[in-house]
């Protein structure tokens, strides 16, 4: 027997999942252990494989084909600070650069925190002013070099920041994109004479055009890479040392992965990598039972997040915000809100309304069901108020929940407020939380030009399939998925995943522009990702190669990502037309009908090279769908409340685990899981399909 | 309760959905315009409004051209009277004497209908390339009448029935200096406005109109109790607080706050007559100002609508800079005289917070500032275009707060494009953007630290290129002090002729030191001039002001301030009165303390 492993470490857990060549899942779960992730991540593996009735993780490993990863470390390490002390060196004259944050700071803060005058700020800099030095030197934006860089002065600049005991630098000089020569000098001084220090250069991890983005995309990766490289080479080393033969392959925020040199090399490319995981799981779900347009939701205890599969492609983001800065980062696009189980129901002192989130409880001491001192009502207070949540069955029963100290806290604090009954506060907190929720899916498709009717919603997390078909129906969308492997699913992303290497490079071109230009860029950037793919073991069947443009008209700033037509030949000025014609299209498909401005004239802004590795899908496991009454799963009855009635009605509960392949639910119903509670709605239908999954067929779909 | 006629769930949802819809105008603005203040500045206005005008939902926009929009709407209601505005029309209108501030901010106005009956309007504007006014861009300084001041329309239909009128498209675009990119400004707005149009229409369509009508009306009623509750709580008082301009002479503006009860009364009795110079103000503009100032500062966190303006009174007298009659020149309005009214609305609203426990930690220092200027010729890709020099225009430092330094280069709501953005598209090269050392307002806590930058010409065809000054021209166009805090460095503009900066490059040194570059100093007001081979043009945005005596300052701040170069040590020793010793900076506390007691006895002799 041959496995495939994924292994997820998120904040607080770190799952497993394990694919035998059968097709067959296990799961397993540790607690993350922040001080060495790499225990936790072979604690998963054990728990996984004690699971399979195997001696132990080593077995596993033993017989292990791949191993697949996503950490937490750049996230990590971002958000407390912890990476080593960083420097940075830039052009004279614009070392502030990083500080300015091009002014208005606002990204990544909800409208409120956005317009409050007096609280206003900006994040704490990556690296601290006295850290970053400033070199005489001036390139153009021809790539000519106006002002020579003296290696003397660059030398000084690298033994200043030495004397600060500095670990690492990043280097960002004006126009590296087009003329490297300066950043390679530096580059090569550190190398010779102070090889210890890990070294950044913007025109390696952002050849793109924008100084503070590149600054920013540099300082992360300098501040990163220490970490991610003591972690990926002490990861590799214990699970060598457990017998696995090949060496692990770590996520990327663009959704492939990469072996563990070609990560450290680019190691800002981990950011937010686990949650971009559950988008490649959701893909690979979506594959197997054919479904191709997929909104993935995962609502957990503080966030809700969305990301959108159109055409089977995953949508992404070439300029993400990272704890307020703006990077250079090919990223899988994912939304986020505070919103979660544990969001906090309030009530405005000022104006009497209520409101839920974006704070939320936190896990400890978390909601007051939870019975652990929590003392304001969360949405998952409202949850089990309103019947959906079984307070002896939650985590499978290992875990009680507190009705009765919800309800008084809830009456106390929202309900006699607000003059309202206990069910109309839980009920309203339940349906505010859902329209946030739909608001954000609405900003995910409606404002991107995509109708929400013509997706499939998956429900992840532990919350969202109690809410899932309120927040889709409010969308109009038909049908919900709640996935067997909801509760792993970054895992389950994890096992489907190629090798991909991702490159790119800023060059601006009017339109239409000189073949010869696009050609040369192209064939460095194929050549690149091909050698690597090479490198890594690919044979030419074996790889997929996709180019494409970011592309504007003239003298706009956000650009559009246009693909080329599938190959890695030349490409001819016909094959640009259509390109540009593309363009026009794609444009008047997401701003709408009439937006497009040809007689503007167009420009080329970057080019883009996806070297894709392809690794052999893994199977699932398909059960016979069998006509059966469900009644045999049947766990009891007990009062829910559905807004359609407007009061609580005896309702049906199924235990999942009883539950077969081809079964099938009429709301109202509610389904429970060991990890999660599926509610059934009243016009609503459930089907259990051939891979376990539940499907919800909302208002007589 | 405040909500009356709709259950307050209900509303919850529903007003955060009205204010999406105006996020994602804005957004489609950003995406889809052809001018830097649109894709990058957030210098634009999207919008809601009621059937009548009022306003509906804000937009995370300015203040002030959502009042502006307003007056728009009701003025093509007159025009054009409810028969004659159809479904899927679309209006254009940028006359500062009816409704915009100046004409190259150019409104798109569209009507919403649900099953014909009309329930609501869009409305947007952004500043648009060229409007065909005497000098490029529309910053006009030797205008002396709105005649100069390019093309003035009062209101025309750009679509008609969902069909683009291409001949009025043409003829307006037609009479700018640069059609291709007024023509890609005019399609985002029609873009952001149909955008509009199907999410309003949709909301009608799934909640009926009775409960959406109720819902706006509702929203209105609601920010009005509660921002009258606000102001009742604090106490009654007048404040008042005057700015000069420097336009041909001295230009006085002044304004005094009566607050009375749960009213306030903004009063700009007292300020000059309008002057033959571009800086006058129309009223709507003025009223617009003092509006985004309360929207800032006591109703930041309100569903922003009319309910914002209901408690407010504006009084201007005619023919003043403040409400200027046809037909003086406005061209130049918004970033002078109205930033100018922005800064005396502030300053009233914070010395008024400071009266009340409760609001004084919202306060933030005011600021008078903007400088800047318009560039026009041709590029290195041989194009001729008027660009806004949006490098470092809006990297000003804020204000300090009670509790807080204010943020550096924080640019207020503005950001700006990278310098390699600006050296892709025209033929500058940038000798530096960094913090200006000793810039900010000193206090107890000081003012954000403000920008300064430098630029020359390079690869220019022509060997030149043109360039207009405005903004607020004046030595108080900073940031100002409160309760003892100094007031910001002056934001400046200087164009330094004949300057060593090309030799400099040759020589392979950085131009980066002012007393290398050198050259002939001109201070720039409001004028038309030149940038010519070896000039520089050297510009610092204005500074926070600072909050609080410098003396009361926690001493290691200050030794951070040092030690990242915002603050030299002589400004450290001689205003904040700390002494630091050594390459590591160390606060010398004995001597901190007798250079502080020092200079609390010279300032109690006063000047000798």
């Amino acid at each position: 027997m041959e496995y495939v492993v994924g292994v997820d470490i998120g904040g607080t857990f770190t799952d497993c999942v394990i694919l035998d060549s059968e097709g067959t899942v296990t799961l397993g779960k540790a607690l993350s252990t922040p001080e060495d992730f790499s225990i936790g991540a072979v604690d998963a593996v054990r728990d996984a494989a004690r699971y399979m009735g195997l001696a132990g993780e080593g077995e596993l490993l033993a017989s292990t084909k791949f191993f697949f990863h996503a950490c937490t470390v750049a996230d990590n390490t971002l958000i407390t600070r912890a990476g080593p002390s960083t420097g940075l060196i830039t052009t004279k004259g614009f070392g502030d650069t990083l500080l300015h944050m091009r002014g208005r700071t606002t990204e990544g803060l909800t409208e409120t925190e956005a317009f409050h005058a007096a609280g206003q700020s900006k994040p704490d800099p990556i690296v601290r002013r006295p850290f970053i030095e400033e070199v005489s030197e001036r390139i153009d934006y021809k790539g000519s070099v106006l002002i020579r860089l003296d290696p003397a002065e660059a030398e000084q600049a690298i033994r200043n920041l030495l004397a600060k005991e500095v670990q690492s630098i990043g280097v960002c000089l004006l126009w590296a994109l087009s003329n490297d020569a300066h950043e390679q000098t530096i580059a090569k001084i550190v190398k010779e004479k102070y090889p210890s220090v890990y070294l950044t250069l913007s025109s390696e991890v952002a050849p793109f055009v924008g100084e503070y983005e590149r600054t920013a995309t540099t300082a992360f990766n300098a501040y990163i890479a220490p970490k991610i490289a003591a972690y990926l080479q002490q990861l590799g080393a214990v699970l060598k040392e457990k017998g696995l033969k090949r060496e692990p392959l770590v996520m990327q925020s663009y959704g492939g992965v990469l072996r563990i040199e070609d990560t450290c090399k680019n190691a800002v490319g981990t950011i937010e990598s686990g949650p971009v995981s559950g988008v490649i799981g959701s893909r690979f779900i979506g594959e197997r039972i054919g479904l191709s347009n997929i909104l993935a939701t995962d609502m957990g205890g503080t966030t809700f997040k969305v990301s959108v599969i159109r055409n089977g492609l995953v949508e992404k983001d070439y300029k993400p915000v990272i704890l307020r800065y703006q990077i250079y980062l090919t990223k899988i696009w994912v939304e986020s809100i505070g919103a979660g189980g544990g969001s906090i129901a309030w009530i405005d002192p000022e104006t009497g309304l209520l409101k839920v989130g974006p704070l939320g409880a936190g896990a400890y001491p978390g909601p007051v069901c939870y019975g652990h001192g929590g003392s304001e009502i969360t949405v998952s207070d409202a949850d089990l108020l309103l019947g959906y949540l079984n307070e002896n069955y939650f985590l499978g029963g290992k875990m009680p929940l507190y009705k009765e100290k919800a309800l008084r806290v809830l009456e106390e604090r929202i309900a006699r407020p607000m003059g309202m009954s206990a069910v109309e506060a839980a009920s309203g907190i339940y349906r505010i939380i859902n329209s946030h929720m739909s608001d954000l899916i609405r900003r995910a498709t409606v404002e991107r030009g995509y109708d929400p009717r013509e997706f499939t919603l998956f429900a992840f997390g532990g919350a969202a399939p109690a809410h899932a078909a309120r927040y889709a129906a409010e969308l109009g969308i038909r049908q919900v998925i709640v996935p067997l492997t909801a509760s792993v699913h970054g895992a389950t992303g994890l096992v489907s995943s190629d090798v991909v290497y991702a490159y790119g490079k800023s060059e601006h071109l009017f339109v239409p522009a000189d073949p010869r230009r696009i050609n040369s860029h192209f064939s460095a950037l194929v050549r690149k990702a091909v050698d690597h793919l090479r490198a890594a073991g690919f044979k030419e069947e074996e790889m997929s190669v996709v180019r494409s443009v970011d592309m504007r008209y003239r003298n706009q700033v956000h650009e559009l990502n246009v693909p080329l037509k599938a190959g890695i030949g030349e490409v001819s000025e016909e094959e640009m037309d259509e390109v540009y014609a593309t363009f026009d299209e794609l444009y008047e498909q997401t701003y709408g009908p009439g937006a497009g401005y040809r007689e503007a004239g167009k420009e080329i802004m970057a080019f883009r090279v996806l070297g894709t590795g392809l690794l052999e899908r893994p199977n699932l496991r398909r059960y016979p769908l069998e006509k059966r009454d469900p009644a045999s799963a049947l766990k009891g009855e007990r009062w829910v409340y559905f807004q359609e009635g407007g009061d609580f009605a005896p309702t049906q509960i199924y235990d999942f685990d009883r539950l077969t392949a081809g079964s099938d639910i009429c709301g109202p119903a509610v389904i429970e899981t060991p990890i999660t509670t599926i509610v059934v709605n009243p016009k609503d239908r459930a089907f259990v399909d051939e891979f376990l999954n539940v499907r919800l067929y909302l208002n007589g779909a | 309760m405040l909500i009356r006629n709709v259950d307050p769930i209900t509303f919850e949802v529903l007003s955060h959905r009205l204010h999406q819809i105006t996020r994602e105008m804005g957004i489609t603005l950003e995406r889809t315009g052809g001018t830097v203040t649109t894709t990058q500045q957030h210098d634009y206005n999207a919008s809601l409004y009621r059937p009548d005008g009022e306003i509906m939902a804000a937009g995370e926009t300015y203040g002030h051209h959502v009042v502006c929009a307003g007056q728009a709407v009701k003025r093509i209601l007159e025009r054009f009277g409810k028969e004659e505005i159809y479904p899927d029309d679309i209006f254009l209108l940028n006359d500062p004497y009816l409704a915009a501030i100046h004409n190259p901010d150019v409104y798109i106005i569209c009507p919403i209908h649900h099953e014909n009956v009309l329930v609501g309007w869009s409305a947007t504007f952004v500043h648009v390339s060229d409007i065909g006014a005497m000098t490029p861009g529309g910053d006009s300084p030797e205008a002396t009448e709105i005649f100069q001041e390019g093309i003035r329309i009062p209101g025309i239909k750009l679509v008609e029935r969902g069909k683009l009128r291409r001949d009025v498209f043409d003829t307006i675009t037609h009479m700018t200096r640069q059609p291709e990119a007024v023509g890609l400004d005019l399609k985002c707005e029609i873009a952001a406005n149909n955008v509009a149009k199907a999410r309003l229409q949709a909301m009608y369509e799934q909640y009926g109109p009775e409960l959406m009508n109720a819902i706006s009306s509702e929203m209105i009623q609601y920010t009005e109790t509660i921002l009258r509750n606000r102001i009742r709580e604090i106490p009654d008082g007048v404040w008042s607080e005057r700015l000069t301009i420097e336009a041909d002479g001295p230009c006085k503006l002044t304004l005094t706050l009566r607050k009375e009860g749960e009213q306030l009364v903004f009063d700009f009795t007292g300020t000059d007559k309008q002057v033959r110079k571009g800086i006058n103000l129309p009223f709507h503009g003025t009223c617009g100002f003092c509006f985004g100032a309360v929207l800032y500062s006591l109703a930041y966190d309100l569903p922003k609508n009319h309910g914002v303006l209901r408690p407010m009174e504006v009084i201007a007298p005619k023919g003043t800079i403040v409400h200027v009659q046809y037909p003086g020149p406005i061209s130049m309005s918004t970033t002078s005289s109205g930033f100018g009214v922005g800064f005396l609305a502030s300053s009233v609203l914070m010395q008024m917070l400071a009266t009340s426990e409760k609001w004084r930690h919202e306060i933030v220092a005011p600021q008078a500032s903007h400088r800047n200027c318009r560039h026009s010729g041709v590029n290195q890709y041989g194009r001729y275009c008027p660009f806004i020099n949006m490098a470092h225009g809006a990297l000003d430092g804020n204000g300090a707060r009670v509790d807080r330094d204010g943020v550096d280069s924080g640019g207020s709501y503005m950001s700006v494009p990278n310098v390699e953005w600006m050296e892709l598209h025209y033929p500058l090269l940038y000798l530096f953007r960094r913090h200006a050392t000793d810039s900010a307002g000193a206090g107890k806590f000081r003012g954000g630290a403000g920008v300064e930058s430098a630029h020359m010409l390079h690869d220019a065809p022509e060997g030149k290129i043109r360039g207009v000054a405005y903004g607020v021209a004046g030595l108080r166009n900073s940031g100002h002090g409160m309760f003892g805090g100094n007031p910001g460095a002056p934001s400046v503009m200087v164009l330094l002729q004949n300057t060593n900066a090309n030799s400099l490059v040759g020589a392979n040194k950085s131009p980066v030191d002012l007393s290398e570059i050198g050259g002939e100093p001109n201070f720039l007001p409001y004028c038309n001039f030149e940038l010519k081979q070896n000039d520089v043009l050297y510009m610092r945005v204005a500074s926070g002001g600072g909050y609080g005596d410098p003396l009361e300052r926690d001493p290691e701040r200050v030794r951070g301030d040092v030690l990242t170069g915002l603050v030299s040590k002589a400004a450290a020793r001689e205003i904040y009165g700390v002494v630091l010793n050594g390459e590591g900076c160390q606060v010398d506390l004995a001597a901190t303390q007798a250079q502080r007691k020092k200079i609390r006895e010279e300032e109690l002799r006063g000047p000798q």
